[in-house]
């Protein structure tokens, strides 16, 4: 199959079950609510190390936050609760407490509650206080430029995580020119986060290594550099490989997301890229497989 | 919704008590279940087929809305241990107008007598006059008054508003007499209007939001100055259809007190439109 000269191969991502939770953080200005929020999301790439992923879901207009300032929806997904409770209530007090003027809520409802006002009140010293309306409580916790306005509780739902697909291409330029040509465009959809760096990742990585304690390697299948040595998928022409890693709430939405991306990459011609992969485990990783070619239909 | 008109048969002019009134929350609204609801009137037990019409104008599965026509100052308990449901009063109402009420709506048209959301705990009762005394109240001998929910009074509140109020909001839209947040535990009480003598006496936290700094017992209150409070955000955004005409004020002086019990009350006071 291929379109506009790009190859899309007979092939499937592999994703697999995340808990995850939706977190808006609001501040005076966007300028000091993304401060916080770059905050919250930083060194939250990949769970193999950061214990989340977690990244920017949209920009809140003012009526769109539970304190009419303006604001953004985040995600953040891990893979077991206690780990997802911790990272939420770490960031949140490290991250967004000690931002000027923020204030954090819950963006979504559910069942399990994470803790956020909760605990986060004792840093009040027996100086906070609490405010109930309705079945949302608040905190106001006394900080040094006013006060931290915090939810009780967020609440855990369940997530998606390692929706992929790869751009291989003749330079690193073309395959970077596309990457963020797909990025720009899957920004703006609601539901999912692109969690690294520009939304791109070049180390992808295979189960295991060589080494015992080592969880991931380099996936060195799709290394062009590597290419002569291993049992390489590359083709000659192919000098460079990058991957965009989609974290989501539903199957639905990771599938909409690589569409939307790849799409976009087809529509713009971009020159220099070759074929459009992605990154699977053979079904042994995760339930949630998508096919590129199904996905594209 | 269901619908269910009672509209008054007779002058009622001693004690209604409906207590029981709130049997209609368990049950399908069925003509002859409502007849039979005990109701006491002048200290005889009586039906309530005895006092009201009833009407069961439509039904369906969903909430039930009770619409009582006719209603007076005697009508005592209404909305006492209230659930879910919607209760429209077209009229006035009697001394505990909510009494330990635990959800759903109550609306007056008119006017309330005392101890209007005495023990209540949640649910929203709106009224659109003035109510007596101990809105919000613990009762007679009791420690801990109204304990969550919401009450909006569009007019003036009497003595002894929010005494020994733990939780919840109560916002008024006119003035309050005196006595008013006395033994305040916790919860919000906002009030646009003039405030009476002894604000606050023993107040331990909670939050008073006014304009009236006349009120204030600036000798148990410390002047912690002028502060954004970006809380309120929230609070407007919650009840920007309740507050009134100076919602949108964020900024306040703030006073911590009452001192007389090393509380950490506050009261809030709007920068603009002071009294």
């Amino acid at each position: 199959m291929s379109k506009n000269n790009i190859q899309i191969w007979n092939t499937y991502a592999e994703a697999f079950p995340m808990k995850c939770s939706r977190l808006i953080i609001t501040a005076e200005n966007y300028r000091w609510a993304f401060n916080a929020v770059n905050s919250f999301t930083g060194f939250a790439t990949s769970v193999i190390a950061c214990g989340c992923e977690a990244g920017i879901e949209k920009k809140l207009k003012k009526v769109d936050t539970p304190d009419g300032r303006p604001g953004y929806s985040i995600l953040i997904f891990s893979m077991s609760e206690k780990e997802l409770a911790k990272q939420v209530l770490n960031r949140t007090g490290q991250c967004v407490m000690t931002s000027p003027s923020s204030a954090i809520f819950s963006g979504n409802k559910g069942e399990k509650k994470i803790k956020l006002g909760n605990s986060l009140r004792y840093f009040g010293d027996g100086y906070q206080i609490s405010k109930k309306f309705g079945d949302k409580r608040f905190w106001r916790i006394p900080v040094m430029d006013g006060e931290f306005v915090c939810e009780d509780f967020a609440f855990q739902m369940s997530g998606i995580g390692g929706g992929n697909f790869l751009i291989l291409g003749e330079s690193q330029k073309s395959v970077i020119e596309a990457c963020e040509v797909a990025v720009k465009s899957m920004k703006e959809l609601d539901n999912i986060i692109l969690p690294f760096p520009g939304g791109v990742v070049r180390s992808g990585s295979k189960v295991g290594s060589k080494y015992k304690n080592l969880i991931a390697s380099t996936n060195f299948e799709y290394c062009p550099n590597l290419k002569d040595i291993v049992s390489s998928k590359l083709k000659p022409n192919i000098k460079s490989v990058l991957e965009i890693v989609i974290d989501g709430i539903s199957s639905l939405d990771i599938s909409i997301a690589m569409k939307v991306g790849i799409k976009s990459i087809l529509k713009k011609k971009v020159k220099g890229v070759i074929a459009i992969s992605a990154g699977n485990y053979g079904g042994k990783l995760g339930p949630h497989l998508f096919h590129l070619r199904e996905i594209l239909k | 919704m269901s619908l269910l008109e009672l509209k008054t048969k007779i002058d009622i002019s001693y004690d209604l008590d409906l207590k029981n009134l709130n049997e209609i929350n368990f049950s399908k609204l069925n003509k002859k279940k409502i007849s039979d609801i005990s109701l006491e009137y002048n200290f005889k037990k009586i039906k309530l087929s005895e006092v009201f019409n009833i009407q069961i104008l439509t039904e369906k599965k969903n909430n039930k809305k009770i619409i009582i026509i006719g209603s007076n100052k005697f009508f005592r308990n209404i909305g006492f241990k209230w659930k879910e449901n919607s209760l429209c009063i077209k009229g006035d109402a009697g001394s505990y107008l909510g009494h330990r009420m635990e959800g759903g709506l109550v609306e007056v048209k008119g006017s309330a007598e005392n101890f209007v959301a005495c023990k209540m705990t949640g649910g929203k009762i709106i009224i659109d006059e003035t109510v007596g005394d101990y809105t919000g109240s613990a009762d007679f001998g009791e420690k801990i008054g109204m304990n969550g929910g919401v009450v909006v009074i569009k007019k003036n509140a009497g003595n002894y508003l929010g005494n020994f109020m733990r939780r919840g909001v109560i916002i008024v839209g006119g003035h309050v007499k005196d006595n008013c947040c006395n033994n305040f535990i916790a919860g919000t009480i906002v009030i646009n209007g003039n405030i009476g003598k002894n604000l606050a006496t023993n107040m331990k936290r909670g939050t008073i939001i006014t304009n009236c700094k006349k009120a204030i017992p600036h000798k148990k209150f410390i002047n912690c100055g002028d502060q954004k409070i970006d809380f309120y955000n929230i609070f407007n955004k919650h009840f920007r259809n309740d507050l009134g005409v100076q919602s949108k004020c964020k900024n306040f002086v703030k006073y911590i007190g009452n001192t007389d019990v090393n509380g950490y009350g506050e009261i809030l006071l709007r920068k603009s439109n002071q009294k």
